[in-house]
């Protein structure tokens, strides 16, 4: 099976420290895969995911992405490779207050061509995701997404990562504000989703209680050399 | 990225309204000052236009103007009416008015002079004069009275005046044996025409006139209708404008008496340079709002940035590049700056159009709703250019810090 992910012998250290705050052998994540990466808070999960994501700066050879040498690309055409293959979803959510839940969900068809052709039509796209997502009021998709309760953002965050069908989704702690039933509810959603759209997901997290639902669960600190520091 | 700036601008609609007035205020007034400045040096210009030439005894040029068009100070010596028939008999001479001045109502300059005064006087680029009660003279004792005396002390049509000699208000000895009655007055000009006094050439003549006979008796003429020894100057039209060279110059040479045969519009023209300070001032202030209203637009600008720290990071993350970015804040400052634009023309359009009947009657302004000139638009160019410049700081200012900020995840 074609790796979505490969990351393979990186280092990295934030700047000013003089410790790595990664030090991985390798890391590997199918394509269609789920994997649930566990590890206590300041074990490297967060700095991993802005790997994989290229936020920070990785040597080349080390991360690959959809076949994508990831140290190999320049900050710029690193923000064009995230928006075109991944979709995240982020612990707070990262909606845009002003815009309606229709205009958020369809934002990263705006800035990438390809989630845009993928898409087809974004604005349909958009309608379609959230009624299958749970949230089929009109009122409330065409409203300041603002007024939404917080189950809700989470829907809405979740159908801007799968837009466009990408091929990876990012998770970064989208539970942590979440109680039982509700993140039982919201895994089972997002695993769905991922599955109908053909995208691997990675999700990040230190709540043991998920792990169930992954199809394979790795504990960063055992794959990780380093004590961990961030 | 458009739509998105608008939503964005949208979402801080009053903030962006307010910069929007400020700049549209600056530019506005930026336009106004302009326009009134163009209009003045026109208006100026023009205070004496239809009149080629003004003929008087040898002099300054600029004091011959100030004394017969402004009715400010004196010519100095008159000139002989034999010189002033020379004058108005050369052949391209199409038209003539003698002036004679020296005597004053009231503090306000008397201007002896012919009907055809009325008829061939232009002021304010181009307009005729025009009365707003009565007309011309119609005997020798008739006189015509400028706006601002008429209403200085109450005259109508059938008062008695009496005039002074001497130019300033504190003259002694009064003409009051030879009364004019006033037969017309003016309308508002906003020009020194306002200030005067008019009066028939003979009668201006007879008061001077040793013996003149008192005006009791209906039956007798009140006045002698000849024609004066000297007068101080003529207005002169010619049949052809491009002739006015030769004149001048035949004037100048005129062997009986020394003349000067002033252009009045040059003569104004320099007249103006002289007082251009007040002109620069204008145009500093004009300047200096200006930029207080780009001042703002920077400060506006800036101080939303950390405000949407969290709104560029969230853009960041759903595939926004810096460069977009920054772009975004530029789309915004064009929207800022655009609709400034177009709302101050308009402001200054409609703020024209409510004060330019007090400006055409108080200082004979008159600003049309003109399409707006090259100058103009330069101006506008100018105010745009600067804002854009002025808005790349901010725009740098948050390139900088999306590229720090990296993608804030956890936000």
């Amino acid at each position: 099976m074609m790796s979505s992910i490969a990351v393979k012998d990186l280092a990295f250290h934030w700047p000013g420290q003089s410790d790595p705050t990664l030090d991985i052998g390798t890391f590997d994540l199918a394509a269609d895969e789920a994997v649930f990466l566990r590890g206590p808070s300041g074990s490297g999960k967060s700095t991993l995911l802005s790997a994989v994501a290229g936020i920070v700066d990785v040597p080349k050879g080390t991360v690959t992405v959809a076949n994508q040498d990831i140290g190999a690309l320049s900050g710029g055409a690193r923000d064009r490779f995230r928006v075109d293959h991944m979709g995240i979803v982020f612990q707070a959510f990262n909606l845009l207050p002003w815009l309606s839940p229709l205009e958020n969900v369809q934002l990263p068809c705006r800035f990438s061509a390809r989630r845009r052709n993928r898409a087809g039509d974004p604005a349909a796209a958009a309608q379609r995701l959230l009624p299958a997502l749970g949230l089929a009021d009109d009122r409330l998709m065409t409203g300041a997404a603002g007024d939404l309760s917080v189950g809700q953002q989470q829907r809405v965050a979740v159908a801007r990562a799968l837009i466009g069908a990408p091929e990876i989704v990012l998770a970064d702690e989208p539970t942590s504000a979440l109680d039982k039933a509700a993140k039982d509810a919201f895994i089972e959603l997002l695993m769905r989703e991922c599955a109908e759209a053909g995208a691997a997901l990675l999700f990040v997290s230190h709540d043991r209680t998920l792990e169930r639902y992954f199809d394979r669960v790795v504990d960063l600190p055992a794959i990780n050399g380093t004590k961990g520091s961030c | 990225m458009l739509r998105l700036s608008l939503q964005s601008l949208w979402n801080r609609r009053f903030a962006a309204a307010l910069t929007t007035l400020a700049i549209a205020l600056s530019v506005a007034l930026i336009l106004g000052v302009e326009r009134l400045r163009t209009e003045a040096r026109a208006g100026f210009s023009n205070a004496a236009s239809g009149i080629d030439l003004v003929v008087a005894a040898r002099g300054n040029d600029v004091q011959i103007l100030l004394a017969t068009v402004l009715g400010t100070g004196g010519t100095g010596s008159g000139i002989r009416w034999d010189s002033y028939q020379m004058v108005a008999d050369l052949p391209q001479v199409a038209w003539s008015v003698p002036i004679m001045m020296g005597d004053n109502h009231r503090g306000f300059p008397v201007v002896g002079t012919t009907a055809d005064y009325f008829d061939r006087f232009r002021h304010s680029g181009g307009q005729a004069l025009e009365f707003r009660q009565g007309g011309g003279f119609s005997s020798p004792t008739g006189a015509v009275i400028g706006s601002e005396v008429a209403d200085a002390f109450g005259y109508a049509t059938g008062t008695q005046i009496v005039n002074a000699h001497g130019a300033g208000s504190a003259s002694i000895e009064l003409h009051d044996e030879t009364p004019f009655t006033v037969v017309g007055l003016l309308a508002p000009t906003g020009t020194a025409v306002d200030r005067m006094v008019f009066v028939t050439l003979e009668g201006f003549d007879a008061i001077h006139a040793r013996g003149a006979p008192r005006a009791l008796d209906p039956l007798t003429p009140p006045v002698q209708a000849s024609a004066p020894e000297t007068i101080n100057a003529a207005y002169v039209g010619l049949t052809d404008r491009a002739a006015v060279l030769t004149v001048q110059r035949a004037i100048f040479d005129y062997p009986g008496e020394a003349l000067s045969a002033v252009m009045p519009n040059v003569a104004l023209l320099q007249l103006w340079e002289i007082t251009g300070t007040a002109e620069t001032a204008l145009r500093l202030m004009a300047s200096a709002v200006a930029v207080a209203g780009l001042i703002g637009m920077v400060v506006m600008l800036s101080a939303a940035l950390d405000g949407r720290r969290r709104e560029f990071a969230i853009l960041r993350s759903v595939g926004a590049t810096p460069a977009n970015i920054f772009v975004m804040i530029i789309i915004e400052a064009v929207l800022l700056l655009s609709a400034g634009v177009v709302l101050g023309y308009l402001l200054m359009t409609v703020g024209i159009m409510f004060a330019e009947p007090i400006l055409a009657e108080r200082f004979g302004l008159r600003l049309g709703a003109e399409i707006p000139s090259v100058r103009e638009l330069a101006l506008v160019g100018a105010v745009f250019a600067a804002g854009l410049g002025a808005s790349v700081l901010p725009a740098a200012r948050v390139y900088r810090m999306t590229v720090a900020d990296g993608m804030a995840v956890r936000l």
